[in-house]
């Protein structure tokens, strides 16, 4: 079978514009093709996980070192992948039936403790959990110290102390430290402004403000961005369609199509 | 300081004794004010069919059944009338010998026209007053309606004070037409696809050129043929429809400069997004019909899938092979001299700047949604990353770049579809404009017409 046909291509086409319309009457309403398409999206691209899953990461950096013996290290990771996998599953499996009939299925509570080979396989798969989670929060915290603190840091403070910038730029470092002096005492210190003596409250409380405020400030422009990124999906999508349509209604791919199927 | 824990100078004053001709059945002249005549439902007399309508109708968060609230609530319903049994404070309950929940203690008396003061909350005061005895204590049920309706008449009082239990007669000013959320997307609708269908409008008002476009095509020119560049896909089909308008020429430039491009994406479909951007432009064809330098570089683009998110992109610093995982004899030996991320959200590019660049300190481009660039406007400043170019804005103007570059054959396939995009997202910022005054001023007028 040729995939690279122009049928395929064609029926590609058809499929995408049909979905699209379907997604875009949520706008009106929900209904049952809106959710058909949903479903449809939704399996397609659990179905190709699936298959890169099994194509780009077990077979490609799993099995085939194991068959092959390039790497001797690959046992501990797969064994410990085996573990997890075994233990999600029995514990999937071991789930209780909901209650028949009940409103919200509340699980009805297990009778008997489960038994040892289960609780050793629990135990077992937290090791792999563990080293999940805890290579996750390591490289995640030196990264977010390396690459975003320090030299966040090490910028501001070049501002700082380069007494030969240009006004506007020191004027800017000058902003960008009272606003963000401003926005931590608004979210950190605020309940215990109250408590300090009358000009320290005073003081605090109109750095507060202005943290508040340019806190406002950035969430705006914020929106403002992700908006403009949303009405691109928008637009594009509804230049595919033109297009698309455009393409349909000119060229007439169906008629193309029926001839390819009945020849 | 008394019992109850006010000030004697704020304590209140009882009220005032009835005249003997005057019964609980009729109202006192006293409480009797100009207010009436603006606000008849105040009045005693006032009869809840008089004005029509339904407070149950009244689509207000804070609105609740009169009728579902009577059972523990006497005072919310219409027969109830006994103003003046509010208690001062707790020793006039306790004279009688029971406390109604329902009545909190009235803090200024001798006023006229003052609305019986109900007890929304127990934390209002320092005095515990035990539960009603008909209530089911120990009811989660029970306890959570309750908590309910305590909740709602917070609310209400956080209003414009009126009177429960009687009928309200809202103001005849509809804002139903003003909030109707599909008039919001139609209005978008229209003024987005109609420049693009119905062909309005020129895009005469260009968007303005962001810092770091100009630094990133200058990087991306620079390059030597054969040099490596390392691409980090960070975008799926999901967001394609943005991306896909910077991406196309950035890989253009990249395969027109005869770079040799690889790739490595966290995501599942990003393979599969990256060979379709790929075989697009590869397919482009310049003014003379012929394929443009993108599609005779002889490079093949290879993007690879590197499981395990955020913790596994230290593997494309240290161990590139491994990361690409596939074992082919033209893999790159040289390393990469400058990396590109092509991300939907900041956090993808963040991660990068803090995994890879900073082990590599290879220059870093970024093209971002726009949603993403005021995060990482902050990594432009600091060096971290060499070019930025963000939404639909960046890529009109990289691609405007590549048009007006020496490269006689790079195409600008994706300048009247650009063009086509800026128009369409004028028309949509006009539409959001619209929306946001009109909102502006049905909340204006909805405030004026409840006062």
């Amino acid at each position: 079978m040729d995939l690279n046909a122009p049928f395929f291509a064609d029926f590609g086409v058809w499929l995408g514009l049909l979905l699209s319309l379907a997604l875009f009457s949520l706008l009106i309403r929900d209904n049952g093709l809106a959710r058909l398409a949903q479903h449809i999206l939704a399996g397609a691209l659990m179905g190709y996980i699936a298959l890169v899953a099994w194509h780009d990461v077990l077979r490609l950096r799993v099995i085939l070192p194991l068959v092959r013996g390039e790497d001797a290290g690959i046992w501990l990771p797969a064994g410990l992948g085996f573990v997890l996998v075994v233990a999600g599953v029995q514990r999937i499996l071991a789930q209780p039936d909901p209650v028949d009939g009940a409103d919200g299925a509340q699980p009805r509570p297990t009778e008997t403790p489960p038994p040892l080979w289960a609780r050793v396989l629990f135990s077992l798969g937290r090791i792999p959990v563990a080293l999940l989670v805890g290579v996750g929060v390591g490289v995640g915290m030196v990264g977010a110290l390396e690459g975003t603190f320090l030299p966040q840091y090490w910028r501001a403070a070049q501002i700082a102390l380069d007494s030969t910038a240009p006004a506007g730029r020191l004027i800017i470092g000058l902003m960008t430290l009272v606003l963000t002096t401003g926005v931590m005492l608004h979210l950190y210190v605020a309940p215990l402004a109250g408590t300090q003596i009358g000009f320290v409250r005073q003081t605090l409380a109109g750095w507060m403000w202005i943290g508040r405020h340019a806190l406002w400030l950035a969430a705006g422009i914020v929106f403002a961005r992700l908006l403009a990124a949303r009405m691109s999906l928008l637009i594009a999508q509804a230049q595919w369609l033109a297009a698309t349509l455009g393409v349909v209604l000119t060229e007439n791919p169906l008629a193309r199509w029926l001839q390819s199927l009945f020849g | 300081m008394p019992e109850s824990g006010v000030p004697e100078s704020d304590a209140p004053t009882p009220a005032a004794p009835r005249a003997d001709h005057e019964t609980d059945d009729e109202p006192r002249a006293s409480t009797r004010t100009d207010a009436f005549d603006a606000q008849p439902w105040l009045d005693y007399g006032f009869e809840e069919g008089d004005f029509g309508g339904s407070f149950e109708d009244d689509p207000t968060p804070g609105g609740f059944d009169a009728d579902s609230d009577a059972d523990g609530w006497p005072s919310v319903t219409p027969g109830f009338d006994e103003p003046d049994a509010v208690p001062d404070d707790a020793s006039d309950a306790d004279e009688r010998g029971t406390v109604d929940p329902t009545r909190g203690p009235r803090l200024v008396t001798g006023i006229q026209g003052l609305l019986d003061p109900i007890r929304i909350s127990r934390r209002l005061e320092e005095t515990q007053t035990p539960d009603p005895p008909s209530r089911a204590v120990g009811s989660a049920a029970g306890d959570g309606a309750r908590l309910e309706k305590l909740r709602r008449f917070r609310n209400l009082l956080y209003e414009d004070p009126r009177l429960t239990g009687n009928r309200r007669r809202r103001p005849h000013v509809s804002t139903r037409a003003f909030l109707y959320i599909p008039w919001i997307f139609l209005l978008v609708a229209v003024l987005t696809i109609g420049p693009l269908v119905l062909g309005w409008g020129e895009a005469e008002n260009l968007p303005p050129e962001w810092p770091g476009v100009a630094e990133a095509f200058a990087l991306v020119d620079g390059l030597s043929p054969d040099a490596v560049v390392l691409v980090y896909w960070a975008y799926d089909p999901a967001t394609a429809g943005e991306l896909d308008l910077a991406a196309r020429p950035m890989l253009q430039h990249l395969l027109a400069r005869r770079a040799q491009v690889v790739g490595v994406s966290t995501l599942p479909a990003g393979p599969a997004s990256a060979r379709r951007v790929v075989g697009t432009v590869r397919q482009t064809r310049d003014a003379a019909g012929m394929f443009s330098e993108a599609s005779r570089n002889p490079w093949p683009v290879q993007v690879a899938f590197l499981p395990g998110g955020a913790s596994a992109l230290p593997l494309a610093a240290t161990d590139l092979d491994r990361a690409l995982g596939f074992v082919a004899d033209d893999l790159p030996a040289r390393a990469p001299v400058l990396s590109v991320i092509l991300a939907a959200r900041a956090e993808d590019a963040q991660q990068w700047l803090e995994q890879v660049q900073t082990r590599t300190g290879v220059p870093t481009v970024a093209v971002v949604s726009a949603g993403a660039d005021p995060t990482l406007r902050p990594y432009l400043d600091s060096g971290q990353l060499r070019g930025l170019v963000s939404g639909f804005d960046g890529a009109f103007h990289y691609q405007a770049r590549l048009d007006g570059g020496d490269d006689p054959t790079a195409t600008g396939i994706s300048t009247a579809t650009l063009r086509q995009h800026v128009n369409a997202q004028n028309w949509a910022h006009l539409a959001i404009l619209a929306v946001l005054i009109l909102g502006n001023l049905a909340a204006i007028l909805g405030r004026a017409g409840q006062r």
